[in-house]
């Protein structure tokens, strides 16, 4: 209640600054400044003044500590202020143009308001106030520290860029530049909220994307109902299509060089400052292929892409396989491997679905763990998965060892898939396979899979099907489940755009 | 461009759509039916049946052309007026509606018979029907996209049959080769083109496919891609089977996964075959759903059809459990009034329809 208060009293007092213009007299201006930046109290806010030979009116500089650049601010700004000598001063029309003038190779703007001025101060500029005049030259050097260039960590490559994004706008943008060197390609930035700081960064090469999916991106975003959005992360599931769904709509990458290929096909990339960016719209095959899918040769990225198709595949239905088959249809199996399996499970208290429920469980709790452990103490959580989920729980009778097996490859089969949403909309789409396997047995899964694929099929990201090109079948490159060879992919998708069909061939 | 592309159904998918449901008759009740009266010769059937309806078809085609963006109901409704439209459209209901009620319980006497002996019909039945009634809506768009994903699984579950049941085929068993006579067998495949009776059916989607050129082109493909898949399986289930024992077995493909193996060590493949193949008639009834209430839609002049969707579903469910619904139980009977229902319809009505849009013309021309 308190904190809400708090929060109304601060949003009418910045409406109130937002029309106040700044005023002639310097004193009155710093005034202004230190009441909205709460000098002293805010010890970042620095106010300095500055003493310039031949200058007779009174100078302040103005800055925020931990938005600037240190250096630039002692080696370039401050010098060449002090280089001003009277004999310009006067001739000049007003003294913030000899300022601007002064320091022409920087970014220079001036400002009339007092509240885009304290924008200004926030993001990194410096702002320089001259007694006499009812503008503020305001002078960008800012620098926010953040991490360099790292590998990605979430999808690796053998053979590739090893480029990521980092918590950085500018640093992403060049990592795409430097791929995508094209003057159709734009970058747009919406200003959500109040603060120029909340920006998104549009990116799409604009004769390629489409205008109207274009559009309704930029509807989302702007319909974002609060007004401090954090990164990215917090963009997706406001933007997304279906919130409640296992199924994800937009697709997270921390590859520059995936977001400079989608851009290629015609999809739109959003990117803040965020260890990744967003591509919009996506469909299941941006979900199943990798990047390195594309730098392997022929056969070997088809080869994979089999593995993974059955990766999916197994980490999804293994576990009701085995429950399907072996309470339902126990005449599958070939009778030598059957009565192992009966032997075997003859000490086990449980039915086979308790089991099987109870290990998924355990590994679940693994994987979480695993995450979240610190660094230090990682190693044991392997010692203890291997020995909880397998020696130790198949000795005391609790589960049969070839549940062991099944569970393993499961998980196995479940790190096959680096998408981390693909990966979870699996991980959780394992128990309702499950449940319809104890329930019904292969007729369960086998009604539950169509359903499944039907409503894939009835999901749309962003006005696009989400199994297109495949079905509905649009005109493309065919590159689904097979990869074709890199030439023979003359065709964008033209599920996602129609506008620019081909690409450039030499 | 997108959006306009989006609304409509591709070839693609409508042509997996007549596959699907045409096609798949092979692993159902059809070839028991077919067996009982063309005997060793039932292989014949498909393709005269296909043929015949074919010819027929290619009036409606010819009917088609002219209206390039009405269905087939508002072509009865313009062309043979209110009453006599609408007592022709209502048959075409109870043909399609009878179809689905026929299937589907169909569907859940192999399942429980050969699958799940343990469990009630009517949960079978629920089930099947709930995934029907979901899969449906996504509308004609969603199912025919979905039935297009399972064609190439379709492909590959017909191939590896046909290839494993190689070494069980016998080829003395289809001689001789015109089984009970000529005429007889002409006689049978017009009384069963009911087994096409889609083609004729489908024609309601006709304003949802994105063209008259993807029609045609789907629906004649479709219809190819049947006659081959009905007539090379007949052929198998005579050759591994002989028509004696064929006339006793209402399941023949169910009894074909059962007898077909891989070497020694994978002897039962009849649940695997089971698995792939309930999915494949998940999707099929649901066509045969959709398509029922597409007609009962369109014949009201109801514009939204999936909020009848529950309704029709719930009435198919109570219809198919009521005991007599059985095919299996009844296969004679039954299954020949329905037939006899369907051929007049579907071999006369394009013929009709044609001659009386040309006088049509003609009159209007005329005036």
């Amino acid at each position: 209640m308190k904190e809400e208060k708090r929060d109304n009293k601060a949003s009418r007092k910045k409406r109130q600054y937002e029309d106040t213009k700044l005023q002639t007299a310097i004193d009155k201006n710093l005034e202004l400044f230190k009441q909205v930046l709460h000098y002293p109290l805010n010890q970042d806010f620095i106010i300095k003044d500055l003493t310039i030979e031949d200058f007779e009116r009174k100078c302040s500089l103005l800055y925020m500590k931990g938005t600037i650049d240190s250096s630039k601010l002692e080696n370039n700004l401050v010098p060449s202020l002090k280089k001003i000598n009277q004999i310009e001063m006067t001739e000049a029309i007003s003294c913030w143009a000899v300022v601007v003038k002064q320091l022409d190779f920087m970014t220079v703007e001036t400002v009339e308001t007092l509240y885009k001025a304290v924008d200004k101060i926030l993001f990194g500029y410096a702002a320089i106030l001259i007694d006499g005049c009812d503008i503020a030259v305001t002078v960008n050097i800012s620098k926010f520290e953040h991490r360099s260039i790292e590998k990605p960590s979430i999808e690796n490559a053998i053979k590739g860029p090893m480029e990521s994004f980092v918590e950085d706008v500018g640093t992403n943008i060049s990592l795409i530049r430097k791929i995508v060197r094209n003057e159709q390609l734009i970058s747009e930035s919406i200003i959500k909220g109040q603060r120029t700081s909340d920006a998104i960064v549009l990116m799409y090469i604009k004769d390629i994307a489409d205008e109207e999916i274009l559009e309704c991106v930029k509807k989302r975003i702007y319909d974002i109902s609060t007004d401090n959005i954090q990164n990215l992360e917090i963009v997706e599931q406001y933007i997304e299509d279906r919130p409640y769904s296992l199924v994800p709509t937009v697709l997270y990458t921390e590859r520059p060089d995936r977001v400079a290929a989608f851009l290629q096909e015609g999809h739109i990339a959003l990117l803040n400052n965020s260890s990744g960016g967003l591509i919009v719209p996506i469909t299941f095959w941006s979900l199943f292929h990798t990047a390195e899918d594309y730098y392997q040769r022929w056969p070997y990225s088809n080869f994979v892409r089999l593995i993974r198709l059955i990766a999916f595949f197994l980490a999804m239905l293994t576990p009701s396989l085995y429950i399907a088959v072996t309470n339902y249809h126990v005449e599958m199996i070939p009778t030598d491997l059957l009565l192992a399996i009966g032997a075997s499970r003859e000490i086990v208290p449980f039915p086979a679905i308790v089991e099987v429920i109870s290990m998924e469980l355990a590994f679940e709790i693994l994987r979480e763990a695993g995450i979240r452990v610190p660094t230090p103490i990682g190693p044991t959580i392997g010692i203890v998965g291997a020995l909880i989920l397998g020696q130790a729980a198949v000795e005391a009778n609790i589960v049969s060892p070839i549940l062991v097996i099944v569970i393993a490859i499961t998980g196995l089969s479940s790190f096959a898939i680096s998408e981390i949403s693909t990966n979870f909309m699996i991980r959780i789409g394992r128990f309702v396979y499950l449940a319809f396997a104890s329930f019904m047995g292969l007729y369960g899964i086998g009604l539950c899979f169509v359903v499944g694929v039907a409503y894939l099929v009835s999901i749309e990201s962003f006005g696009v099907p989400f199994f297109s090109p495949y079905a509905p079948h649009y005109k493309s490159a065919g590159d689904t489940f097979y990869r074709p060879q890199l030439w023979t992919m003359i065709f964008r998708p033209f599920n996602i755009q129609q506008k620019n069909k081909v690409r450039n061939q030499q | 461009m997108l959006k306009k592309q989006k609304t409509k159904v591709g070839a693609r998918e409508f042509f997996a759509l007549y596959a699907m449901t045409m096609a798949l008759q092979f692993s159902d009740q059809t070839p028991a039916t077919i067996f009982k009266d063309a005997k060793n010769a039932g292989w014949m059937v498909p393709i005269i049946a296909g043929i015949l309806t074919l010819v027929s078809f290619s009036f409606v085609l010819l009917v088609l052309s002219k209206y390039k963006d009405k269905n087939m109901i508002e072509i009865i409704y313009s062309t043979f007026g209110k009453y006599i439209g609408f007592i022709l459209c209502f048959i075409l209901f109870i043909v399609a509606f009878a179809a689905i009620v026929l299937n589907s319980r169909s569907y859940v006497d192999i399942t429980r018979t050969m699958f799940l002996p343990k469990t009630p019909t009517n949960v079978i039945y629920f089930m099947l029907i709930a995934a029907a009634y979901m899969i449906g809506r996504g509308g004609l768009r969603g199912i025919s996209s979905t039935a297009w994903l399972f064609f190439v699984p379709m492909c590959i579950v017909i191939i590896i049959m046909s290839v494993l049941s190689f070494k069980d085929i016998n080829m003395y068993y289809i001689y001789p080769i015109w089984g009970p006579g000529v005429k007889e067998i002409l006689k049978v495949s017009v009384r069963h083109t009911g087994v096409f009776g889609e083609l004729i059916l489908f024609t309601i989607f006709f304003s949802e496919v994105r063209s008259y050129k993807c029609y045609k082109a789907a629906s004649l493909t479709g219809t190819a891609f049947a006659i081959v898949v009905l007539a090379v399986f007949s052929f198998i289930y005579i050759t591994v089977f002989d028509y004696v024992s064929l006339e006793n077995m209402a399941f023949p493909f169910q009894e074909l996964t059962m007898i077909v193996n891989i070497e020694q060590f994978f002897t039962n493949l009849g649940s695997l075959f089971f698995w792939i193949w309930i999915m494949l008639s998940v999707i099929r009834c649901t066509v045969l759903l959709y398509l029922a209430t597409s007609i009962f839609c369109y014949m009201l002049n109801i514009k939204e059809i999936k909020p009848l969707l529950p309704a029709l579903s719930a009435i198919i469910f109570i219809l198919g459990n009521m005991p007599n619904s059985s095919l299996a139980q009844n296969i004679t009977s039954k299954a020949d009034v329905f037939y006899q229902l369907t051929y007049y319809i579907l071999l006369l009505l394009p013929f009709i329809l044609w001659i009386l849009s040309k006088i049509r013309k003609v009159a209007g021309n005329e005036s």
